[in-house]
């Protein structure tokens, strides 16, 4: 058997929007302590509205860290992910932040196969609010090699 | 009025080193926060742990964390993180791109992180590197 992909992945597949649960204040609390991430404007309403924001934003790399896990669990699996890439490694994430996420905010992850070659595979996810508009996108690459 | 200061002389600048220890204390509470699955390995933004060189940079070109925006993150990975390693980390301002305007501006600040972790007392590992772009909003009339 020549070692080629061996996922019957095809570009243009759909993967589909799944919701993460509703922003609150204790998340963000947990996520700057986990992640390290003090910046007040995630935190004081004070602060984030000194900073001519409408009102406390969550980290933008909370939204990341939602489309990386939208990726794993479509690759790798567990709990309800489709484990389509068990063997796939990621070799790079990308995220490009487009619009803000507040509190109270629905985020759904979702998105679409968009190129499979002989060792990789990448895919674009879009993060979505409940308004349907979209406040990140993603790319994930993985190596089948 | 006078001319606006130009930070593009401070590319090339490079953050001390820094340290973080890696735990499954500190994997589980970020997966908890983010909602993700712990799956043994440290998840793949966990890397963001690592920002002080950032914040560092900014601070002393005289933008504190509450000024910063992100506006783009990009990684490329080796070596999975795990539970019990040390993770290195420092970062270099690559570029700075700044839009002005009557009512304000922006400044973006690029930067890149490179991420090496000890395991077991052995020879570092690369783990990944970080792209980050950052963004800093200046009001109207703001240098």
């Amino acid at each position: 058997m020549s070692h080629v992909t061996n996922t019957t992945l095809k570009a243009g597949e759909v993967i589909e929007f799944r919701a993460f649960p509703a922003v609150t204040r204790e998340q963000l609390k947990a996520y700057a302590e986990a992640s390290g991430d003090f910046n007040p404007i995630h935190q004081d309403e004070e602060v984030a509205k000194a900073m001519g924001l409408p009102g406390i934003i969550a980290h933008g790399m909370l939204t990341s860290a939602m489309i990386a896990e939208r990726a794993m669990a479509f690759a790798h699996g567990g709990g309800e992910g489709e484990g389509k890439l068990p063997e796939g490694k990621l070799i790079a994430f990308q995220s490009r932040f487009k619009s803000m996420t507040f509190l109270g905010d629905v985020i759904s992850i979702g998105g679409t196969v968009k190129a499979v070659k002989d060792e990789e595979i990448v895919i674009d996810l879009q993060a979505r609010n409940q308004k349907g508009e979209v406040t990140t996108t993603g790319e994930a690459r993985f190596s089948l090699s | 009025m006078s001319e606006p200061v130009s930070y593009k002389g401070h590319v090339g600048t490079t953050s001390a080193e820094f340290r973080e220890s890696v735990t499954a204390g500190r994997i589980a509470a970020f997966c908890k926060a983010v909602g993700a699955r712990d799956r043994g390995v440290a998840p793949p933004t966990f890397m963001t742990i690592g920002r002080a060189g950032e914040f560092e940079i900014l601070e002393k070109l005289g933008f504190p964390l509450k000024r910063i925006l992100h506006a783009e993150q990009a990684y490329t990975y080796g070596e999975p993180l795990r539970a019990g390693d040390e993770l290195y980390y420092t970062t270099t301002l690559t570029q700075v791109l700044e839009k002005r305007g009557g009512s304000g501006g922006m400044i973006f600040f690029v930067m890149e992180t490179t991420f090496e972790i000890s395991r077991g007392g052995g020879d570092r590992l690369q783990a990944g590197m970080a792209k980050t772009n950052l963004l800093v909003r200046l009001a109207a009339g703001e240098a």
